[in-house]
């Protein structure tokens, strides 16, 4: 194959005429997937998955074919560490896969069959329900089988369902409900219901808290955020207008963080340093046409009542809160510090329902100010004890940004650091921005995004409950 | 003050015997704290530079002692060593509390006294260097320094040839183009078998300076210095790019390379030699193209060569400038065996699978799957997921080494598809 290590001199280049046997890498990292005795297969399947992100249209249609073929024989492997990764790679492939629907040659249905069976599967389920996700955005499965297997799996939600609401799970699930909602038979099974009560029974707040744990060991969040438990409970209940909330995410602080973030600010230089060119920034996706446009809606003067629904989960968020009240001086060592998981557990069940009782209002509907209080009195009693502990500053960052819903209005603008290619138009430029074509959908989207979420942040802030808190939260991050 | 008055006193005079009475009263003097941070009250420097002139003379002296190099000159370089120590003692502890009025006269007296002929004095050298250090590492001396070009020009100059082994007078800006250019080829065409040879025609001088040159590992000297090297490179305020000085980042990268190519497996100070590398690329990746292809083409196998070590922090290193350089060693006008070089990479990347030494993989558990919309791009963001709520700075390091793994790949690929 190829030379051994000792090869010629750097500084010198073959000719042409000798140029070396190349191994297709890409081949090479099928052929250690085949391999049954690797035990590091998951690595492999790791680089693929960055090779596929970020170059999969640099590969040819007969190695994608391989590819996916190849996936597709590993997925039903023992390992759960590879069955996980191969069903990352599958939902990146269907992301950035442009081809048409109609082009039968890839195994689309193999992939949704296998990523459907294991929604449920507990150590598979998020990625299972992850690449699941991508192939209903990207409509390459005939509606009708989707359809079929949709009400196959929430009809059996409660009794064998996904262990907990993690990310693409909730993602995932808020979807079936939205095309439940324009298919009559799925309609008829009262699907939204049963993934209310599979939300209730697994994302069971009182089990995490009666024993707030101690061990101060690096924390370990769960891995979904409130913008999805809050996607899924608005779509059960069948909002029109739903939210956006930002959850903020920090990166650690590292040399390695600072020089990739800087790689980014300088791409553009860079390109154009080593190409002559600027690089197109819009990527074409199977998927991104599908995100919906949201609306703000008009809303007449009057609340409605709210329906079983809505009222389930409120009554749900209302006794863990109160229940969490109830047993908070007991639970309390004075003389150990709580992790910070079990404290930003807390302020997560009380943000969710102070978010999803101000959604309520945004949609038109009477909230229950009973669980917004409770939810209050949570965030000030919390806070009041935290500055009995000490807190090194990633911990405080982690405890803060659980209130982050509540207070940040925008992180979609561009990076400050990033160095764009050209200037919009604008009053420095000289060029009237009335002339120049609008960008595009992208950007109204944009738009009503934030609308949204300043609407829904206006509705938290003008409950004199809500303000009453900012108090004892300004004092705490002093 | 009576007993500094008298100290001081001491320092300045004649007598071998009083100079180490006051180089011991200095240290016992300075010991205390509060002396070191009420010795200068009005801030102008004065205080400190009439202490630093007097362990100077003392300095002075004995090395002239030493110099002129008749029977006691082994107590005299013994004499010399204790002033220098002295001095580093004192600039370590009070670094923070004088103006840079004082750090030039230092330095000044340490780049003059270090130097003998065209060769580093033995007795001072380490402590001198450990001192300029010790002034450097304290970022509002630096940026006066950097400010001040000729004394860091002369600095740099000097570092560098300190780490080479090269004549101590040579400067960094005047170079005699040809003689370095075929030095470079020669050393690039020979393996280490043949070093001995270069030995030769290259070392002339005396037996009392230290051998830095041409050996398996690096000696202290070399140590620090190559730390203080890619200090003074860091890219806050130097001006390494400009007309003033058009040879100048290349005269820098062509010194590195010489480093990388003499001592070729690792010792204590690759870790910083690679800092030095990872400086410049921020001065040149940007600004000089062509430079930069030709640094790294020249470097790649060096720093492929140190990749499977055992420190984590020379790891990490090492990929930051792996990953700066591949898109440049990937240009056609770049002289390496692309495919071969980045083939490399890839079986490196492989056998670190196997390695109980390599970074930490990427956990699902550290990574947030979803669809990530389209105004949502950024750092450790990709389509289909992001970093996640416990993502740490191992995650990250595995993330990057992923990311380089299939970009290498990418690169690859076109070459094979030819």
């Amino acid at each position: 194959m190829s030379e051994s290590a000792h090869s010629s001199d750097p500084g010198t280049s073959r000719p042409d005429g000798k140029r070396t046997k190349l191994e297709n890498p890409v081949a090479t990292l099928l052929q250690g997937l085949r391999r049954k005795d690797d035990r590091s297969r998951h690595l492999t399947l790791q680089k693929l998955l960055f090779l596929i992100d970020r170059h999969w249209m640099t590969i040819h249609l007969e190695l994608q074919k391989e590819v996916i073929d190849t996936l597709l024989q590993l997925v039903t492997a023992d390992d759960v560490m590879i069955q996980n990764w191969v069903f990352c790679c599958f939902a990146a492939i269907v992301f950035v896969d442009s081809t048409p629907s109609s082009d039968t040659s890839v195994n689309w249905d193999g992939i949704w069959s296998h990523a459907v069976r294991r929604t449920n599967v507990p150590l598979i389920s998020r990625t299972a329900c992850h690449s699941a996700l991508m192939l209903l955005l990207s409509a390459k499965v005939p509606q009708i089988r989707v359809h079929a297997e949709i009400g196959a799996i929430i009809q059996d939600i409660n009794v064998q369902g996904p262990p907990a609401p993690y990310d693409s799970v909730c993602a995932f699930l808020a979807r079936c409900v939205e095309i439940a909602a324009h298919d009559t038979r799925l309609y008829r099974m009262h699907l939204d219901d049963k993934i209310l009560s599979w939300f209730i029974e697994s994302w069971s707040i009182a089990s995490k808290v009666s024993r707030i744990s101690t061990n101060v060991k690096q924390s370990h969040l769960d891995q979904y955020s409130l913008s999805d438990l809050l996607l899924l409970l608005e779509r059960a209940c069948g909002f029109d207008t739903g939210s956006s909330i930002h959850c903020q995410i920090h990166l650690p602080r590292h040399p390695l963080v600072d020089f990739i973030q800087g790689q980014i600010d300088y791409e553009v230089m860079r390109e154009f340093i080593l190409n002559s060119c600027f690089s197109n920034e819009e990527k074409k996706s199977g998927c991104r046409a599908n995100e919906p446009e949201r609306k703000l809606s008009q809303l007449s003067g009057e609340l409605v009542q709210p329906d079983l629904r809505v009222r389930k989960v409120s009554a749900f968020l209302l006794k863990g809160i109160e229940g969490i009240l109830a047993d908070w001086h007991n639970n309390i060592d004075d003389n150990s510090r709580p992790s910070t998981d079990s404290i930003r557990h807390l302020l997560d069940v009380a943000v969710l329902a102070i978010c999803y009782e101000s959604l309520l209002l945004l949609n038109g509907i009477s909230n229950n100010r009973r669980a917004v209080i409770a939810a209050c009195k949570l965030i000030s009693a919390v806070s009041a004890r935290l500055r009995d502990w000490f807190w090194t500053p990633e911990e405080l960052a982690v405890l803060l940004s659980s209130l982050s819903p509540l207070v940040l209005r925008d992180i979609s603008v561009s990076e400050p650091g990033k160095w764009e290619a050209f200037v919009e138009p604008g009053p420095y430029t000289g060029v009237r921005s009335g002339e120049v074509k609008k960008k595009g959908p992208a950007d109204d989207n944009n738009q009503s995004h934030n609308a949204i979420t300043n609407g829904l942040q206006k509705i938290i802030w003008q409950s004199a409950d809500v303000s009453g808190i900012s108090s004892g939260a300004r004092s705490l991050s002093s | 003050m009576n007993n500094l008055k008298a100290v001081i006193s001491l320092l300045k005079s004649d007598k071998t015997k009083e100079r180490q009475q006051g180089i011991t009263s200095l240290r016992e003097v300075f010991a205390r704290p509060n002396v070191i941070e009420r010795l200068d009250e009005n801030n102008d420097g004065r205080a400190w530079l009439v202490v630093f002139q007097a362990i100077f003379t003392t300095v002075v002296n004995e090395r002239a002692a030493v110099i002129k190099n008749n029977a006691s000159v082994a107590a005299a370089e013994r004499r010399l060593k204790e002033a220098a120590s002295a001095v580093r003692w004192l600039t370590e502890n009070s670094v923070k509390y004088w103006t840079m009025k004082v750090g030039k006269a230092l330095i000044k007296h340490i780049l003059q006294t270090m130097v003998h002929g065209s060769q580093l004095l033995a007795p001072v050298a380490l402590d001198y260097i450990k001192a300029l250090r010790a002034v450097c590492s304290y970022t509002p001396h630096l940026e006066h320094l950097m400010a001040d070009e000729q004394h860091w020009m002369r600095m740099l100059s000097l570092a560098f040839a300190i780490l080479l082994d090269d004549d101590l007078k040579k400067d960094l800006t005047d170079e005699d183009f040809d003689m370095s250019e075929a030095e470079d080829n020669m050393l690039a065409s020979s393996d280490e078998g043949s070093a001995s040879k270069k030995r030769k025609m290259r070392d002339g001088a005396g037996k009392r300076f230290p051998r830095t040159g041409l050996q398996k590992t690096a000696s202290p000297e070399q140590i620090e210095i190559i730390a203080l090297i890619a200090t003074l490179l860091q890219p806050t305020g130097a001006n390494l790019v400009s007309s003033r000085h058009p040879r100048l980042p290349s005269a820098i990268c062509r010194r590195l390379l010489r480093f990388f190519r003499h001592y070729p497996t690792e010792t204590s100070a690759h870790l910083d030699a690679v800092g030095a590398v990872q400086a410049i690329l921020g001065h040149v990746a940007l600004n000089k193209r062509e430079e930069t292809i030709t640094f790294g083409s020249e470097l790649w196998n060096h720093l492929l060569q140190l990749w499977p070590t055992k420190s984590r922090p020379l790891k990490e290193r090492i990929l930051i400038v792996l990953k700066t350089l591949l898109p440049f060693i990937n240009h056609t006008s770049s002289r390496l065996d692309r495919a071969d070089a980045i083939g490399k990479l890839l079986r490196l990347l492989r056998m670190d699978h196997d390695a109980r030494w390599g970074f930490e993989e990427l956990s699902l558990e550290a990574l947030r799957l979803e669809a990530v919309p389209e105004r949502l791009r950024g750092a450790f963001i990709a389509d289909t997921f992001r970093a996640g709520l416990n993502f740490t700075a191992n995650q990250a390091t595995a993330w990057v080494v992923l990311e380089l793994a299939s970009d290498a790949i990418k690169e690859v690929r076109c070459f094979s598809c030819v």
